[in-house]
């Protein structure tokens, strides 16, 4: 698994995981792979924030939280910060859920117990396409100037 | 038995409404009456008087015009009464009429011959006592007599006997009677207001008759005067009698003019009578013993009775007892004429008040309502007494005075006596048509129609007066009388066989009068064949005897009366009580019921009549002779009691009266409403547990769901990254790095392991099946202490090995309950404690908290407090009862009973738990 995908240079990503030892697993796979982990929080609202803060290349997050579910983080950050990919982390892999994830437009949906190899190939190809779709929103020069910013 | 009663009185209470109409009706035809008799008798006294002269050829004509006039006045009055019945279709109420109505659509036939001789009756009657008249005006006027005096008499007796006897009904004999009565005074006070003008015109003066000598001093005009007022007091007696028009009064106005009249009439008499005694001579002071020997009969016999007890003056107290007695006997015989029109004319009234002959039976209808004015034959006691003494007084003053001129008032008063005797008994027991076949057999035995044998001693008595004085005079009569009056007393009295002494009875007033008319009879008989009988010194003896009868028979007479009356008047008073007011009371009652309207009840009316029938019970008791005052007796007290039943099925209807039915409907809707709240209530609660239980259910649900997710999920998912983690950092020979992770996964596994055996605990608490519940409960208690920091006790005595089940029951509701004190309760201390009670196991949760009020179960349910609710619910459906007690800043204790075994848990299973 390891190396298997390459993560993208100094991409920047934000954890989002009610549970303490998921989140910090998490963000220590992420950093073993050489990705920079700007944020973890253990809420929503909390993810949000500091995707606003860090502007980070992606966000994972968990579904079930209490609060604000992954879900509606996702649609609010896909009104608010829609260059902003969102990749959910869920233990549940009910069709309703799925349903509800793919409504929020998220980027990935991945079910809690898959290997490191997928979660780092999807979180790779988030944000490669993120990254070329940044490109060609720089060219059009409307977002360099947030990204320059 | 007749008894038409009303049977549609409850459907049609108008009918009863026509009693009024029929009272009109009688009043009317009562009127009618009156009329007919006052214009038919004059006519047929003119009819009598128009024919010259006295003897058979003159008899004939006289006869066919009286005959005639009766005729036309029938005529008339049926006629009218054939117009009633035809207008009004009502019954007439007069009995006495009831026969010739009952004719009537076969007139003129038989209904003509019937009123025909019921009229000439009356005509009869007042032709013989004219007669009579005549023939004591002979006396007082020699001129007027002539040889056919005798015949005429013979004529009139004849007439009057025919009358009574044949065709005239046993109950028109008192009408007849007292019609002649009345008639013969209307007669004999014209004749002397005739001769007493013809005398002080110019005519030929009045002369007393041979044994009345011309009172010395005082004229020819007192005598005339005295005898006027005599007469005019008859004459007042005859027309008071008479008099129709008093029914139609009003009650007061009636006892006024009563009243008035009476006084009069006593006045009249109490001058009247001494002004005519001053007249006839018998002017004590100036008694001579030549006049008492020549004339005064009586008072020599009295004299002589009466001399050793007063010596010389034994004349002069005679004389003096006789003007007593005269004074007395004219007061009684007024007392008595009056009376004896006030009870005919209470007669009348009754018959006018009956509400319907036809529909009453006829036992009741004959006794008089209540209401029906003055009462029939209430004359006062002491006037019929003094009347009573007044038939024997007048009767020894005629004797005494000596002439024939006054034969025609000692008939006279007699037939007074007589009739007022008859006016005794009570109206119920004299026979009307009908009321033998109406009367019901006694004791197996039809005593048969009373009527013929009046009509018999009616003849026999009238054959024996007429005997006794055609011939043997005076003298006869008075001894008849006397022993008339002697064997009516003699065969009236009964003797009550009871201990409280004699008593007086019911005069058996026809076996009487027959028994004394034989032995008067026979009296006169044996005065007349005896050779000594006119030897004076022994007829003095004879007529000292005579007198002493006379004298015990009007003693008694005096005293018969009274107890004779009283059983009329309880009788009366009964009748009055059944007729006027509980019969009405319990029509009107079963009139309510028929219109629904049960609370009506006549029992006042119905004790009333208890009261008035409870003395004729015990007359009945002490004496129940075949008489017709105990067959009238025995009839009402039947009918009281019939009308007691009656009441008292009117009273058992009313018990169950719609008050009571409303209040039972009440009753039982209240139970209904009750029950059915109840229902309700039950329903609803079973299915907000119901709703709970799924809730819970799929609460518990989501909590496991939610605690696998937080819990083994999140744990497993952190050590599968745990592992990736190590295979990336042996992938870069990080030595280190992998210990490290390998380290946190070692205890993260620990971790989740406990975690998950923490959860396994909770679902089915393994202690509960290992360790028992008091060990169970003692780890909950200790472990829920420590989470909540509240001080827990736990007290357990030793119990019956309980069920499985009730173990579970027991541990959940002890959780629940401790639950929600360290939810609500904010208590520092909580006991627990287990116990044996009857066949299970009592448990007690309290806790020093806030406390709180507790409602009833569906409240409880309704305020959202699922928990006790459960709690009780649990208890419940164990067989098991639970109680709160709390109250606010009190604690609550949360006290159940569970059996020890469980519904449904077979006995094995516990003897399984025991052994454990």
């Amino acid at each position: 698994v390891s190396g298997a995908v390459p993560p993208a240079k100094l991409a920047r990503l934000v954890v989002v995981d009610d549970d303490e030892e998921v989140a910090e697993q998490l963000a220590g796979l992420f950093s073993d792979v050489g990705y920079v982990v700007t944020g973890i929080a253990h809420a929503a609202r909390q993810g949000i924030d500091m995707v606003e803060q860090t502007m980070p290349d992606a966000i994972v997050m968990d579904v079930r939280m209490e609060g604000m579910s992954g879900t509606e983080a996702a649609q609010v950050l896909r009104r608010e910060h829609p260059e902003v990919p969102v990749i959910l982390l869920s233990a549940y892999d009910d069709e309703g859920i799925v349903q509800a994830a793919e409504q929020a437009q998220v980027a990935a949906y991945l079910v809690k117990g898959c290997s490191a190899g997928e979660l780092l190939t999807t979180v790779s190809t988030v944000v490669g396409q993120r990254r070329g779709h940044q490109g060609k929103s720089l060219s059009l020069g409307r977002r360099a100037t947030r990204a320059q910013r | 038995v007749r008894t038409g009663t009303p049977r549609n009185a409850l459907l049609a209470p108008q009918r009863l409404r026509t009693a009024t109409e029929d009272e009109r009706a009688a009043v009317q035809g009562r009127a009618l009456s009156g009329v007919a008799v006052a214009v038919g008798a004059p006519l047929a006294l003119l009819a009598w008087l128009a024919v010259p002269g006295y003897g058979p050829t003159s008899l004939l004509p006289r006869l066919l015009g009286v005959i005639a006039t009766a005729l036309l006045v029938a005529t008339a009055k049926v006629v009218v009464l054939r117009r009633r019945h035809e207008t009004s279709g009502s019954a007439t109420a007069d009995p006495a009429l009831e026969g010739i109505e009952g004719w009537l659509p076969h007139w003129p036939g038989v209904a003509g011959v019937s009123a025909a001789s019921w009229w000439a009756a009356r005509v009869g009657g007042a032709g013989l006592l004219a007669t009579f008249g005549l023939r004591s005006l002979s006396d007082l006027a020699p001129g007027w007599a002539g040889a056919s005096s005798q015949a005429a008499l013979a004529a009139g007796t004849v007439a009057f006997l025919a009358v009574t006897c044949g065709l005239a009904r046993p109950e028109h004999l008192l009408r007849l009677a007292l019609a002649a009565l009345s008639l013969t005074g209307l007669v004999v006070t014209g004749s002397g207001l005739a001769a007493l003008l013809g005398g002080s015109l110019g005519g030929p003066a009045f002369v007393p008759g041979p044994v009345l000598p011309p009172a010395s001093g005082s004229g020819p005009a007192l005598t005339s005067s005295a005898t006027a007022v005599v007469l005019l007091c008859l004459a007042l007696v005859s027309i008071s009698a008479l008099a129709p028009a008093r029914v139609a009064l009003r009650r007061r106005l009636t006892r006024y003019l009563y009243f008035g009249f009476t006084v009069l009439s006593a006045a009249s008499w109490a001058v009247g009578v001494p002004a005519l005694l001053l007249g006839s001579g018998l002017f004590l002071p100036g008694l001579s013993a030549a006049r008492l020997t020549s004339s005064g009969h009586l008072g020599a016999s009295l004299s002589v009775l009466l001399s050793p007890l007063a010596g010389s003056q034994a004349h002069s107290w005679a004389s003096g007892l006789l003007a007593v007695a005269c004074l007395a006997g004219s007061l009684g015989t007024l007392a008595g004429g009056t009376a004896l029109a006030e009870a005919v004319l209470g007669t009348a009234r009754q018959v006018a008040a009956r509400p319907s002959p036809r529909t009453t039976p006829r036992h009741l209808a004959d006794v008089p309502p209540a209401t029906a004015g003055r009462p029939s034959g209430r004359a006062p006691a002491p006037a019929l007494a003094a009347l009573v003494a007044a038939t024997g007084c007048w009767a020894g003053a005629v004797a005494m005075l000596g002439p024939r001129a006054w034969l025609v008032v000692a008939l006279g008063s007699l037939a007074t006596g007589a009739l007022a005797l008859t006016a005794l008994a009570p109206r119920g027991s004299r026979s009307f048509p009908g009321a033998a076949a109406n009367s019901r057999p006694r004791r197996g035995r039809d005593r048969g129609d009373p009527s013929p044998r009046r009509a018999a001693i009616g003849l026999l008595w009238a054959l024996t007066v007429t005997v006794a004085v055609g011939r043997a005079g005076p003298w006869a009569l008075v001894t008849a009388g006397a022993a008339a009056l002697a064997g009516s007393i003699a065969l009236g009295w009964r003797r009550e066989d009871k201990p409280e002494g004699w008593r007086l009875r019911h005069l058996g007033i026809p076996w009487g009068t027959a028994a004394t008319a034989l032995v008067a009879m026979s009296a006169v008989m044996t005065l007349e064949m005896l050779p000594f009988f006119d030897s004076s010194s022994r007829s003095s003896v004879w007529r000292g005897l005579a007198v002493v009868v006379t004298a015990a028979g009007i003693a008694a007479m005096t005293v018969f009366p009274a107890t004779s009356r009283l059983w009329v008047e309880q009788l009366n008073e009964a009748a009055s009580a059944l007729v006027g007011k509980a019969l009405p009371a319990l029509v009107a009652a079963l009139d309510a019921a028929a219109n629904g309207e049960l609370s009506r009840s006549p029992a006042a009316e119905i004790s009333a009549l208890e009261r008035a029938t409870r003395p004729l019970e015990r007359a009945l008791l002490a004496y129940q002779g075949a008489d017709e005052m105990s067959q009238l007796t025995e009839a009402l007290v039947e009918a009281s009691h019939q009308a007691q039943r009656l009441a008292n099925g009117v009273e058992a209807l009313a018990r169950l009266d719609n008050l009571r039915l409303q209040e039972l409907v009440e009753e039982r809707t209240a139970a209904l409403t009750n029950a059915n709240r109840h229902l309700i209530d039950s329903h609803w609660r079973r299915r907000q547990l119901l709703d709970l239980t799924v809730r819970a259910a799929e609460g518990e649900r989501t909590r496991i769901a939610a605690n696998l997710h937080d819990g083994p999920i999140q744990r497993l998912a952190a050590l599968g990254l745990i592992l990736d983690r190590s295979q990336i950092r042996l992938g870069r020979d990080d030595k280190e790095g992998v210990e490290s992770l390998v380290g946190q996964a070692r205890q993260g596994l620990s971790e989740e392991i406990q975690s998950l055996r923490r959860m396994m605990s909770e679902l089915r608490p393994p202690v509960l099946d290992e360790g028992g519940l008091v060990a169970a409960l003692r780890d909950y208690l200790s472990a829920w202490a420590a989470a909540t920091g509240v001080e827990a006790r736990f007290d357990s005595s030793p119990y019956a090995e309980l069920g499985p089940n009730t173990e579970t029951v027991i541990y959940r509701v002890v959780q629940e309950a401790l639950a929600n004190i360290a939810k609500h309760a904010r208590a520092s201390l909580v006991t627990v404690a287990l116990g044996p009670a009857g066949k299970g196991i009592h448990v007690v949760v309290r806790d020093n908290g806030l406390g709180f009020d507790p409602c009833p179960q569906p409240d409880l349910l309704r305020a959202g407090h699922f928990g006790l609710a459960v709690m009780r619910e649990r208890v419940e459906l164990a067989a098991g009862q639970l109680d709160v007690l709390s109250a606010p800043g009190t604690g609550t204790e949360v006290s159940f009973w569970l059996p020890a075994l469980a519904v449904g848990e077979p006995a094995e299973l516990a003897g399984a738990g025991a052994l454990r």
